[in-house]
């Protein structure tokens, strides 16, 4: 235990001097808290953004689902996150980086320009992030409590309190440097462990074919309505081109062009790391492990049983890592969504920045400690508990955005109608009992679209000059 | 007048191939396959996670080299 605690600590400590170096330049102004000034280059922030993306819930989540729902199934899901990028790359990179504020609330407030978007929008982002960072949360607790004989309560405090004193004193730049370095060691981890099991088992296709001939369920489609498997699909791909935490990275690149190509390279690395850990690691695991209760223990079980220490060390690194890229850019977007699209008005009129800054560090420490207390009691299977909490992201804000930035008919009223009905919807139908859990959002972006059409006929178009701005974003 | 802001033509086919693919992988007859001990279901997913970003960074730089989607 010794080796791998010393690792992990050395790597928190790492990232605590990274925020320290960071906070140097950060509270120069708001560019450069929220967004580093929007210097990033392409290829960290591809990583960055794979990072980001890549949670907890890519690494332990991701093997859990395969795992206990079988492959298809999981592959689904993914797909749909990768599927996610492109639309991105293409509906909304170009226009909102040349749109250049800070956040996709900033974004829905120009372009429907009344006050309830400004508090509705941030509310949504608060709730659905704060399930999000519930559940990476959990991660990095069982795999603390599991590698490293720590309990899970003290795990969960220990590692919520590094990532939440690095974001708040480092801002955005904190937050990418890290990111590189986390998602470095989760492509090392992954494809290193992938690698290591081919060498023993064959290619891939051998080892599912072996895999499935012992546990056929591994395989197949899991006994589960289509609309779960499509509701996965399309919540993820939805998801992706509005989600607070990757629209910011979008802000953060030099020009529209980096923001794409970020993207796209991302969606790359992003594909040969969960493919690795589904098709590799997951059947291998499956064979050596046939009947574990917590399903999300898996890549936990194949490293504490057939891995040296020192790389056991590593693989708690990485899954640290992979909590703590995607949970340090959820807080810095759920902060943003309070402290800039919720208050910011009212702060920019009656504090100075310093004050402000000082206001962006506290609103990080709240949101990281409701979350932490949440986290004591964790959900099961937590790739479907936050899914179902980013679905009701996708289905209020996908058709309103893509909507604002390319239908010319889109106006105030549709939008408020679209985001409202959608989200409505979503819930409606995912607290019904009788429609399967994760299909809601097939429901509910339907509903947006149509509230979007219907109400921006009826209510009165928008000036000619915001027309002409949006135009202009696309050039 | 078009009632859209204009989209590149490739990012429209784009879309456009990437819907029909995803349509077809959700066909009920591609979960009931069996190939190597998977559902034709599942590996049409993985492809689709495979080809897609492939495609996608193609264009891109095709794009470049033909020096469109220049920015400031």
């Amino acid at each position: 235990m010794t080796l791998e605690r010393t690792l992990v600590i050395l790597y928190l400590m790492g990232c605590i001097v990274i925020g320290a170096l960071a906070s140097r330049k950060v509270f120069v102004s708001r560019d450069e808290y929220w967004v580093a000034g929007r210097r990033i280059g392409t290829w960290v922030n591809a990583m960055a953004i794979m990072a980001a993306l890549a949670s907890g819930g890519s690494i332990i989540g991701v093997m859990g689902l395969a795992y206990g729902r079988g492959i298809p199934y999981t592959l689904s899901l993914f797909a749909g996150a990768v599927i996610g990028f492109p639309l991105a790359s293409i509906l909304v990179a170009k226009p909102l980086r040349n749109f250049g504020k800070f956040t996709i609330t900033d974004f829905l407030a120009f372009r429907y320009p009344h006050p309830v978007v400004r508090i509705l929008v941030p509310l949504l982002i608060v709730v659905s992030f704060t399930v999000y960072i519930v559940a990476q949360m959990k991660a990095a607790g069982i795999t603390a409590e599991t590698l490293l004989g720590i309990p899970y309560q003290q795990a969960v405090t220990l590692s919520a309190a590094v990532f939440v004193l690095y974001v708040s004193i480092g801002g955005m730049l904190a937050i990418t440097w890290t990111d590189v370095i986390q998602g470095t060691l989760m492509l090392v981890v992954i494809l290193g462990t992938a690698l290591a099991m081919m060498a023993q088992n064959g290619a891939p296709t051998t080892i599912i074919a072996e895999a499935t001939a012992k546990a056929p369920e591994l395989g197949q489609v899991a006994n589960e309505p289509l609309g779960n498997y499509l509701g996965l699909f399309i919540i993820w791909a939805a998801a992706i081109p509005v989600i607070p935490h990757i629209v910011m990275r979008v802000f953060t690149a030099k020009n529209s062009q980096g923001a794409r190509l970020s993207l796209n390279v991302a969606m790359v690395v992003y594909t040969i790391m969960i493919l690795a850990a589904v098709m590799v690691i997951v059947p291998v695991g499956k064979i050596a492990f046939p009947n574990l209760q917590d399903a999300d223990q898996i890549f936990l079980e194949v490293m504490n049983h057939q891995f040296p220490p020192l790389i056991r060390g590593l693989a708690v690194a990485a899954v640290i890592a992979a909590v703590m890229s995607t949970t340090d850019a959820l807080l810095l977007a759920c902060s943003s969504a309070i402290s800039h699209d919720l208050l910011g008005n009212y702060l920019k009129k009656h504090v100075t920045e310093k004050v402000e800054n000082r206001i962006n560090v506290a609103v990080v420490w709240v949101v990281g400690g409701v979350a932490m207390i949440f986290a004591y009691s964790p959900p099961k299977l937590i790739t479907e508990f936050y899914s179902a909490a980013i679905g009701m992201l996708s289905a209020g804000l996908f058709v309103p955005v893509v909507a604002g930035l390319w239908w010319k008919g889109a106006n105030m009223v549709g939008g408020i109608a679209s985001i409202v009905a959608g989200v409505a919807v979503y819930l409606l139908v995912q607290f019904s009992p009788e429609f399967p859990p994760l299909s809601a959002i097939l429901y509910g972006l339907p509903a947006s679209a149509v509230a979007m059409v219907l109400f921006s006929l009826l209510g009165p178009p928008d000036s000619k000059e915001l027309t002409l701005t949006v135009e202009r974003l696309h050039r | 007048m078009s009632r859209f802001f204009k989209m590149e033509r490739g990012d429209r086919w784009y879309l456009i191939v990437i819907t029909l693919f995803s349509i077809i992988a959700f066909m009920p007859w591609t979960r009931a396959l069996d190939v190597g001990g998977m559902s034709l279901f599942g590996w049409l997913m993985a492809l689709l996670m495979v080809f897609s970003p492939a495609i996608a960074l193609y264009q891109l730089f095709l794009r470049k080299n033909q020096g469109e989607d220049s920015d400031a």
